[in-house]
């Protein structure tokens, strides 16, 4: 740069360089072949059974509490789940709607999250109306833990900003990734060149995708697909992280408790109801988790006595049978069980039923 | 709005549409307007106010000034448009970074935190069109140009939109000419502009986001200290991150562009096959480095002083050039480094010209190699979030630490990539891309351009946003 002030210009204009090719059929072919090779792509994951999955973006979250948010004066109460991936994957919000047709679901959970800082929002947000029910994740070892809350609520933020901080295009930009996401599956996050070219390198096989999100957020967890070697990956992490966790000092206990509180009440003062949801885990962190619970039952007692109603996995006898693969997450062949008996159990808290 | 994304496509085939209509030039140039203003502000529309403010500005600041009788007067408007334009840069890019060191100082001596500032917004692309507005009135103040006569001419020049938000940087005097003339789009040059935009996009969404991004991120993180050869792939792998995404814009700008008939700069030549650092700055954003060199090292006086002042000058353009990146220390630390490397390369060239061996291969080849590596230690404070990473960072370079964070595909993947872009360079250092292509079959370059397109959008879901719409 500067001691090269004695040299020439050395500005240049690609403009004046352009090589002279036969453009008609350059452009052309390049469709022609593009088109043949992407519909191929396409056939192909299709018969391996790949469906198209959206990626888990704060974008696409945001349109979806723009739904909840924009609902018409006199639209059916709304069924609002919150929570971490456990939520995400662990529900399945086609299946609650068609449960409960009454009501209309909005998925609003955020994996690597945790509920307490989606109620806040939505507490604050005003959309709220009588007879909504907020189904908010309480998963005891993660909340009553000895934890590190940061990254939770880092991530919230992430996702909460994209929608009280858009750009002004956002949404359209959302709506038209949601388009081409839901349409084709070699666009599929989990099939990019990098996962499949460092699979193929290793495996000699074709990567299967983890997770498919829907249009509605819910993502479908392919366990039975998997390597054995990666499942035994993600146990042990999930193991590791959750196994040994301790429990908080009383007094961040009770804070947190006193938070939940206050957060919970507030919505009820709108008119919603607030029901806590303690979906299934297994394993060393199942043992861990109890072991826990057994020495934290008075705050959970507490906690109980202010919401609506709480819902654990440990109330039903088909619910405890069943089992986490990495631990902490239904496969997508248990979904449908989880989700019935979350339904049966919102039923009870409408009015008349 | 970006260059990867759906919407730029759907804009871009509207924005051509129109612009190819039988239109008269005035109207078509007034598209091209409105189109700019549509781009820029699908980000935040409140932040047209600030281009328009200062398109406003340097527009009449430039006709005053060349009206002016006096010297003095000149002066004046020519400081108008200084503080204006570095105004605005100041406030939004360096007001937090400003604050938060006074703050800084005053708790080490006790006082407590004296200001507060409300978190801004950095707008997109500010670096760069107050650059540009900015060498426009330097070239009236110093004669080397008449103002521009049409307004709708000169606010294209600004808001122009390819290459709004992050260059080339292109010079008032470049740009001029090709708004007075209705600009022809010939076939050839129209399928070249398509085929660099298709590359840019594959080098930005490919190389850059998948293959290397995932790499650099597992090295670079708080509070971990990478081994020897982590330390080492991850900062490799960012000199290609960085190259590709960067580079990679530049290439969509240009041949966005020339899609629509204007020329652009080149902004990149083979940056990675230097041999020294002065040839390094002739070919990394030569828009930006042309621009330092003719309006502040010139300014500071140039290569006309004494031996000491030039060292002086050109240090000082390194640090502010480094601070122009980014309001961070960490900015200003690369800066220094390279300044420090010019001014050691201006020590050594006497010594070096009398040495035999420095003409042959291998003095070719130490010297490419001493200048690549440096140049990827100067990238470690740039790719760093704060000196404690950096440092943790150098530790590991120098074998200080030994933990492994790289798994051995994306060791070899990132290795490959690099070694890839490495030999490329080399082989394009006297070439052009132009040059290569006319010499590539047609049906080859058909198929290099389809795989480029399919992998770019099967992985376009990686994509982030460039790196450098943050400066």
């Amino acid at each position: 740069m500067p001691s090269s002030t004695s040299s020439s210009n050395v500005e240049g204009f690609a403009a004046h360089r352009a090589p002279n090719i036969p453009v008609l059929k350059v452009i052309i072919a390049v469709i022609a072949l593009s088109v043949m090779i992407a519909s191929g792509l396409e056939l192909f994951w299709s018969a391996q059974g790949v469906q198209p999955s959206l990626r888990n973006t704060p974008e696409v979250w945001s349109l979806e509490v723009h739904r909840w948010m924009d609902r018409r004066p006199g639209s059916a109460p709304a069924v609002i789940l919150l929570g971490s991936s456990r939520v995400q994957c662990g529900v399945d919000s086609v299946q609650l709607s068609r449960e409960l047709p009454e009501m209309d679901v909005y998925n609003l959970s955020v994996g690597g999250t945790r509920s307490l800082e989606a109620l806040k929002f939505l507490s604050q947000h005003g959309a709220l109306r009588a007879g909504d029910v907020v189904v908010a994740e309480f998963w005891p070892l993660a909340q009553l833990g000895a934890m590190d809350r940061a990254p939770y609520q880092q991530k919230w933020r992430l996702f909460e900003q994209g929608y009280t901080n858009p750009s002004f295009s956002q949404d359209i930009e959302a709506t038209l990734d949601v388009a081409m996401e839901s349409t084709l599956r070699s666009v599929h996050p989990e099939l990019n060149l990098h996962h499949v070219f460092t699979h193929a390198l290793s495996k000699r096989r074709v990567l299967m995708p983890l997770e498919t999100m829907r249009i509605d957020r819910f993502i479908a967890l392919d366990f039975v697909h998997q390597e054995a070697s990666r499942l035994a990956r993600m146990k042990s992490k999930h193991a590791h992280q959750f196994g040994q966790v301790e429990p908080m000092t009383a007094d961040a206990q009770l804070e947190l408790i006193h938070e939940f509180e206050v957060v919970i009440q507030e919505i009820q003062a709108q008119g919603a109801k607030v029901m806590l949801f303690h979906p299934v885990v297994s394993g060393v962190t199942r043992e861990r988790e109890q072991d826990l619970l057994e020495q934290q039952a008075f705050q959970l007692d507490a906690l109980r006595s202010v919401t609506d109603a709480y819902v654990s996995y440990e109330e039903s006898s088909t619910m405890v049978g069943l089992e986490c693969p990495d631990e902490i997450h239904l496969g997508q062949e248990d979904i449908p069980a989880q989700t019935s008996y979350l339904s049966m159990s919102i039923r009870k808290m409408i009015p008349g039923e | 709005m970006i260059f990867n994304s759906l919407l730029f496509g759907l804009f871009i085939c509207v924005v051509l549409g129109l612009y190819y209509l039988p239109l008269s030039w005035r109207v078509r140039k007034g598209i091209l307007l409105l189109a700019s203003l549509s781009f820029y502000g699908a980000w935040r529309p409140e932040y047209l106010l600030l281009i328009g403010f200062s398109t406003v500005v340097d527009w009449w600041v430039a006709r005053a000034m060349w009206s002016s009788k006096t010297m003095r007067a000149r002066r004046l408007f020519l400081l108008i448009s200084l503080c204006s334009n570095l105004g605005l840069l100041a406030f939004f890019k360096y007001g937090n970074f400003i604050v938060n060191n006074i703050n800084g100082l005053s708790d080490v001596l006790g006082s407590g935190a004296l200001v507060n500032m409300p978190d801004i917004l950095l707008p997109v692309g500010i670096s760069f069109y107050t650059f540009q507005t900015l060498s426009y009135t330097l070239d009236i103040y110093r004669g080397e140009m008449k103002p521009w006569g049409s307004f709708l001419d000169f606010a294209l020049f600004v808001t122009f939109f390819p290459q709004l938000v992050a260059g080339p940087i292109v010079r008032a005097q470049s740009f001029q000419p090709q708004c007075e003339q209705p600009r022809k789009v010939h076939g050839r040059t129209f399928l070249w502009g398509w085929v660099l935009f298709i590359l840019g996009l594959f080098q930005k969404v490919v190389l850059s986001d998948t293959l290397l991004a995932p790499v650099v991120d597992l090295v670079y993180q708080p509070s971990l200290s990478p081994g020897f050869l982590d330390s080492w792939m991850g900062t490799l792998a960012f000199s290609g991150q960085i190259y590709f995404d960067f580079a990679g814009y530049s290439i969509c700008a240009i041949g966005v562009a020339m899609m629509l008939g204007f020329e652009l700069p080149d902004n990149f030549r083979s940056p990675y096959a230097s041999r020294g650092f002065s040839d390094f700055w002739r070919r990394w954003h030569i828009s930006l480095s042309s621009w330092l060199r003719d309006y502040l090292y010139i300014s500071l006086g140039g290569n006309r002083c004494s031996s000491a002042r030039v060292k002086f000058n050109l240090f000082m353009t390194m640090l502010l050039g480094g601070l122009w990146h980014g309001a961070s220390w960490n900015f200003v630390l690369w800066g220094a480094l390279h300044g420090f490397f010019l001014i050691g390369e201006r020590l050594l060239q006497p010594t070096l010209k009398t040495q035999q061996w420095s003409r042959s291969l291998l003095g070719k080849v130490v010297g490419w190699g001493i200048t690549y590596a440096l140049v990827c230690i100067a990238w470690v404070p740039f790719r760093a979030r704060s000196f404690g990473e950096t440092f943790e960072i150098y530790k590991g370079m120098v074998g200080l630490s030994s933990s492994t964070l790289i798994g051995p595909r994306d060791f070899l993947l990132a290795g490959c990539v690099v070694c890839a872009m490495l030999v490329a360079q080399n082989y394009t250092r006297h070439r052009t891309l132009e040059e290569v292509a006319a010499k590539v079959p047609v049906w080859f370059l058909v198929l290099i351009l389809v795989g480029m397109i399919l992998l770019t959008l099967t992985n376009i879901g990686t994509a982030r946003a460039f790196i450098y719409f943050q400066f």
